[in-house]
């Protein structure tokens, strides 16, 4: 059987986000950190590359400054690691954004037949990407999967929805993972020593010869018209000092 | 304006959309539904099922918006369908507004942001939060004939136990300003009042409780009657799912969000509160 790509795409989210009160736009300061849902699906690809001839392929679109947060991904045994980073990229949608995704997959993994990603990410938690992108590669999307039980011409998932569901479903398809598949990815010593010679792959939206209409704000179907933090505005009936009597008061009601 | 309304079981959506006199007309997963003007032959096992069903509505009937429940297989549907026929897809919507002719979502993200989202395409597509069954009883609903999906296989389907946070009547939720050292004495506290005990993902992701406790967008939704927030801050992802007749909030920081939605405000220690009436009960018991 030829070597095939397993893709697992990674979204770099802020570790704290704020809102620049002028302008009503999100400030992303400090620490990146990866999607957590994305590292549990890192994970799974990982314990399929052990099992199976695959190879691992992941995919981010991110700033340029994330390149070193992702060269991490090598110690954990990604064989690619390919940064898709272009000020045009800037504003994209989930579907603008999935449109990246497909068109790096098909012209920089020849050999895919399975993209596991995330749920859902931390800061837009949309969760659309992954049947957008499923959709426009024509292949099946499977989401909130909790475990893989075989991989080879197809593959045979568990997911919950109602009830516990387990599905074949033929390859190439996309799945995404929820958060009780696995513990997280943990550094494999022989990927830390393989990773010390590997470059993270960084691709323009020119590399890629993408239409500048179909990326970024202009390639998306959707608009934040506005974005606002719901806080606080006053301080209402607070109760500070005795608040046990009060609960328990109100427990003796209805409970105890 | 006409809507057409998907979901599989839960059909109540937003206010606004029922409020406003729209020509909704529903479709429905499920074949068993008598809440729906179109049905399928068979039940809907995989998104790209759920696309040949939606599709084939639409080659009859001409929809301005088409608004999906956040039920899994539908959600699952609503991004497969946007990505297909390259429509723009409002997801993860806690709410909608009209405003001529056109659907704003209002969209819940991290750290209480909220954003209001609209889209270009036509139709709108829109992914609402819907909770619960509102029966309609349509007749002679038009059945779609769908064919089984080629690519995916449903092998087998097992029952899963229901979890108890869905039907408790007290829960006690536990969030960040719970120290762990205080975690025994929470529990305790939820035991002798019968409650169910529930957390916040961060709680759940520091492995203090397990991932079927978490509360929210990734964890379970509730509606007990009464909901005793402990050291939670309020984050929309978490106090969204919280449908309580009564909530009961205990955190030190007065400028808590938490305090915006809780019937009865407590600004004190957690600890210090829990240890007082775990002595309160205790003597009231004995």
């Amino acid at each position: 059987m030829a070597q095939t790509d397993i893709v697992v795409n990674v979204k770099v989210v802020p570790e704290k986000i704020s809102i620049d009160k002028e302008t009503c736009r999100v400030k992303r300061e400090g620490n990146s950190i990866f999607n957590p849902l994305d590292l549990v699906a890192f994970e799974e690809a990982v314990k399929l590359k052990k099992a199976s001839n695959a190879s691992i392929s992941v995919i981010s679109m991110a700033p340029l400054k994330e390149k070193d947060l992702l060269k991490n991904l090598f110690k954990y045994g990604a064989n690619r690691v390919i940064l898709l980073s272009d000020k045009n990229f800037a504003g994209s949608d989930t579907f603008a954004t999935s449109f990246v995704l497909k068109e790096a997959i098909i012209k920089l993994v020849h050999n895919f037949n399975l993209i596991i990603q995330g749920d859902f990410s931390l800061d837009g938690s949309t969760g659309n990407v992954g049947g957008e992108l499923a959709a426009l590669l024509n292949i099946p999307f499977i989401s909130n999967v909790f475990s893989i039980e075989s991989y080879s011409k197809r593959i045979i998932v568990k997911r919950i929805s109602e009830k516990i569901e387990t599905f074949a479903v033929d390859l190439p398809a996309l799945i995404s993972v929820r958060r009780e598949a696995n513990k997280g990815a943990v550094v494999n010593l022989f990927s830390l020593v393989e990773s010390l010679d590997k470059e993270v792959e960084v691709y323009t939206s020119e590399m890629l010869n993408l239409p500048e209409e179909k990326v970024g704000l202009k390639g998306s179907l959707t608009e934040v018209l506005n974005v606002f933090q719901d806080s606080p505005v006053f301080e209402r009936n607070l109760i500070t000092s005795n608040g046990e009597k009060t609960i328990f008061d109100f427990l003796k009601k209805v409970s105890i | 304006m006409k809507p057409l309304l998907v979901f599989k079981r839960n059909n109540s959506f937003s206010k606004e959309v029922w409020s406003l006199d729209l020509e909704n007309y529903f479709a429905s997963f499920d074949p068993t539904s008598r809440s729906a003007n179109f049905l399928p032959d068979k039940e809907i096992i995989d998104s790209t099922m759920g696309v040949d069903f939606i599709s084939r509505i639409m080659e009859n009937n001409k929809f301005d918006i088409i608004i999906f429940s956040d039920e899994l297989i539908v959600k699952e549907t609503a991004s497969y369908f946007a990505g297909k026929y390259n429509f723009g897809l409002i997801a993860h919507s806690k709410e909608v507004l009209f405003k001529e002719n056109n659907i704003i979502g209002i969209v819940p993200g991290w750290e209480n942001i909220q954003a209001d989202v609209v889209s270009a395409s036509d139709p709108k597509l829109i992914i609402l939060k819907s909770r619960s069954i509102v029966n309609l009883t349509l007749n002679n609903p038009c059945v779609i004939y769908l064919k089984e999906p080629t690519k995916v296989k449903l092998l087998s389907n097992e029952k899963i136990v229901e979890n108890p946070l869905k039907s408790a009547k007290i829960i006690v939720g536990v969030g960040r300003g719970v120290e762990r050292n205080v975690l025994p004495r929470v529990l305790e506290f939820a035991r002798l009042i019968g409650a169910e005990v529930g957390c916040t993902r961060p709680v759940g992701d520091a492995g203090l409780l397990p991932p079927d406790k978490v509360i929210g967008d990734s964890g379970v939704d509730v509606s007990p009657d009464v909901y005793i927030a402990l050291g939670i801050s309020g984050a929309i992802q978490h106090i969204e799912s919280v449908n309580a007749n009564y909530t009961i909030a205990i955190n030190s920081d007065a400028h808590a969000l938490i305090f915006q939605k809780s019937n009865l405000s407590i600004n004190q220690k957690v600890e210090e509160v829990i240890d007082k009436l775990l002595v309160l009960i205790s003597i009231h018991l004995n």
